[in-house]
C-alpha cells in the first residue's frame, strides 16, 4: 500500500512538474494521458502556478492600437500623435491658389474690308485669379495695312508710337477677376491691295509672363463686283 | 551605318504615308474634287466650263472669263463646304448682243436646279431659294459664311446712258443633295 502510496505521490508530481512547465511555456495544462481516469480532479494545485498570469502582460499591449507607429514600449501613447500629427500640419499650412495666365481676346468688326473702311478692334483682358496680378502691360503692333486713328482706354496710361504703328495700355495691377475692355480704331489705308489679309494680334505682358491673343483677320476685297455684260 | 539607311527609309515610308493616315488629303486629290462644271437645266446649261477668276490689280479680272464659261470668284469659298459661300460669275451679254451662259439667271425660280460636278464624278446639287439685286459697289453682300451656299452673279439694268449695267443680280441657292463618285471595282475571275 506504501508503495502505491508513493508511486502515486510520483504520478502527481510528475504530472505537477509537468504542468508547470506547460504553463511557464505559455500554453494551458493539458490534462495528462498519462494520468489515470478517476485523478484528475485531485491534482488542484495545477491552478497554483500563478506564471501562467504573469505572462499575460505581453498580450495586453494591444498593438492594434499602434499603427505603424513605435510599437515599443509605451503603446498607449503613440496612437493619438500618429493619428492626429498629419492634419494639423496641413491645417496650419496656407493654400497656395493655382494661377492661370489672363486672357487676352480680340475681335474685329469686319471681315472684309476696303480701303478706306474704319475698323473697329476690341481687346478684351481678364484676370481670371482670386488673386492680383501686377505689371500688366497691353501692346499692339497694327497692321501696316491700317492707320491708328483713337483707342477707348477705361484706365490706365495710354500711348501709340507712329513710327513702330504700335500702341501700348499699361494697367499696372489687375484685381481679382477684372476685366478691361480695350477698343481700338483705324482706317484702312491705301495699301491695302485685294486680295490682302490684315492679320492683327495683341499681347499681355504681367507678372505671369507674356499671353499672346489670337489673330483676327479680314480680308481685303476688291471695290467692285465683276462687269459680266458687254455689248 | 545600314542600320541608319534602314531608319532613314522607314521615316521616308512613314512619312509618305502619314497624310493619308491622318485623313488628310493630298493636293492633286483635292483638285480634282473641285468643281468643274456647271448646269442650270432651267437655262439649257449643260457641262458649262467652271474656271477661276482671280483677283489682278485689286480686281476680279472678268477680261478673262470666256464667252461660254463662267468663274469662282477667288476670295470667296473654294468649293463646297467651305467656311464662304462659292460664288459664280457668267456673262448676260456677249458684244454683237450675244447671249452669255448666265442670260435669263433672273428667270429662276425658288427651286430651280442648279448642279456642279467635279473632274472626279463628285457633284452638288443646289435648289434655287432667292435672287437679289445689288450696287456694283455692294461687294461685301457676296461674302457669306455658308458653305452650303452657292451665289450665282450677273449684270443686270443695262443704262443706255451710261453704255453699262447698272446692277449686279446675285441668285441664292442652297446645296441639296451631293453625291460621292461611284466606285469602280476592277473585278477579275475567281478561278485565277
Amino acid at each position: 500500500m506504501s508503495k502505491f502510496k508513493s508511486a502515486l505521490v510520483l504520478v502527481v508530481t510528475l504530472s505537477l512538474a509537468a504542468a508547470v512547465m506547460m504553463a511557464l511555456a505559455g500554453q494551458p495544462a493539458p490534462v495528462s494521458p498519462a494520468m489515470p481516469a478517476g485523478f484528475t480532479e485531485t491534482p488542484t494545485p495545477t491552478d497554483t502556478p500563478t506564471p501562467t498570469e504573469t505572462a499575460t502582460p505581453t498580450d495586453t499591449p494591444t498593438p492594434t492600437e499602434t499603427p505603424t507607429q513605435t510599437p515599443g514600449p509605451t503603446p498607449t501613447d503613440t496612437p493619438t500623435p500618429a493619428s492626429t500629427g498629419a492634419p494639423t500640419a496641413a491645417a496650419t499650412a496656407t493654400p497656395q491658389p493655382i494661377l492661370l495666365d489672363p486672357y487676352i481676346i480680340k475681335q474685329v468688326n469686319l471681315e472684309q474690308a476696303q480701303p478706306g473702311d474704319i475698323i473697329l478692334f476690341t481687346i478684351e483682358i481678364i484676370n481670371p485669379n482670386p488673386v492680383a496680378i501686377s505689371q500688366a502691360i497691353v501692346s499692339d503692333a497694327l497692321s501696316p495695312l491700317v492707320d491708328y486713328l483713337s483707342a477707348s482706354v477705361p484706365r490706365g496710361t495710354f500711348s501709340f508710337d507712329p513710327a513702330a504703328n504700335t500702341w501700348t495700355l499699361a494697367l499696372g495691377d489687375m484685381g481679382p477677376g477684372e476685366r478691361v475692355a480695350i477698343q481700338i480704331t483705324a482706317r484702312v489705308n491705301d495699301r491695302a491691295r485685294p486680295p490682302d489679309t490684315l492679320l492683327n494680334t495683341a499681347s499681355l505682358t504681367s507678372s505671369r509672363g507674356v499671353t499672346q491673343s489670337n489673330t483676327t483677320r479680314t480680308l481685303i476685297v476688291p471695290g467692285q463686283l465683276p462687269g459680266t455684260g458687254r455689248r | 551605318m545600314k542600320g541608319r539607311r534602314l531608319n532613314a527609309g522607314v521615316c521616308i515610308a512613314l512619312l509618305a504615308l502619314m497624310p493619308a493616315a491622318a485623313g488628310f488629303t493630298p493636293l492633286s486629290a483635292r483638285e480634282s474634287a473641285d468643281a468643274v462644271r456647271l448646269d442650270i437645266p432651267a437655262l439649257g446649261l449643260s457641262s458649262v466650263p467652271l474656271t477661276r477668276l482671280p483677283v489682278v490689280n485689286g480686281a476680279w479680272d472678268e477680261a478673262r472669263l470666256g464667252a461660254h464659261e463662267v468663274g469662282l470668284l477667288e476670295t470667296t469659298g473654294r468649293r463646297p463646304g467651305d467656311d464662304l459661300a462659292m460664288v459664280i460669275a457668267g456673262h448676260v451679254t456677249l458684244e454683237g448682243d450675244q447671249r452669255g451662259p448666265f442670260y435669263g439667271l433672273g428667270s429662276l425660280r425658288p427651286g430651280a436646279l442648279v448642279v456642279l460636278r467635279a473632274r472626279d464624278g463628285h457633284e452638288w446639287r443646289y435648289r434655287v431659294t432667292g435672287q437679289f439685286l445689288l450696287r456694283p459697289g455692294d461687294v461685301k453682300s457676296i461674302y457669306r459664311r455658308d458653305g452650303r451656299a452657292l451665289l450665282l452673279l450677273t449684270c443686270a439694268g443695262w443704262d443706255e446712258d451710261t453704255w453699262s449695267y447698272r446692277y449686279r443680280l446675285l441668285v441664292e441657292a442652297r446645296l441639296d443633295h451631293e453625291a460621292a463618285p461611284a466606285r469602280q471595282i476592277a473585278r477579275r475571275p475567281l478561278s485565277q
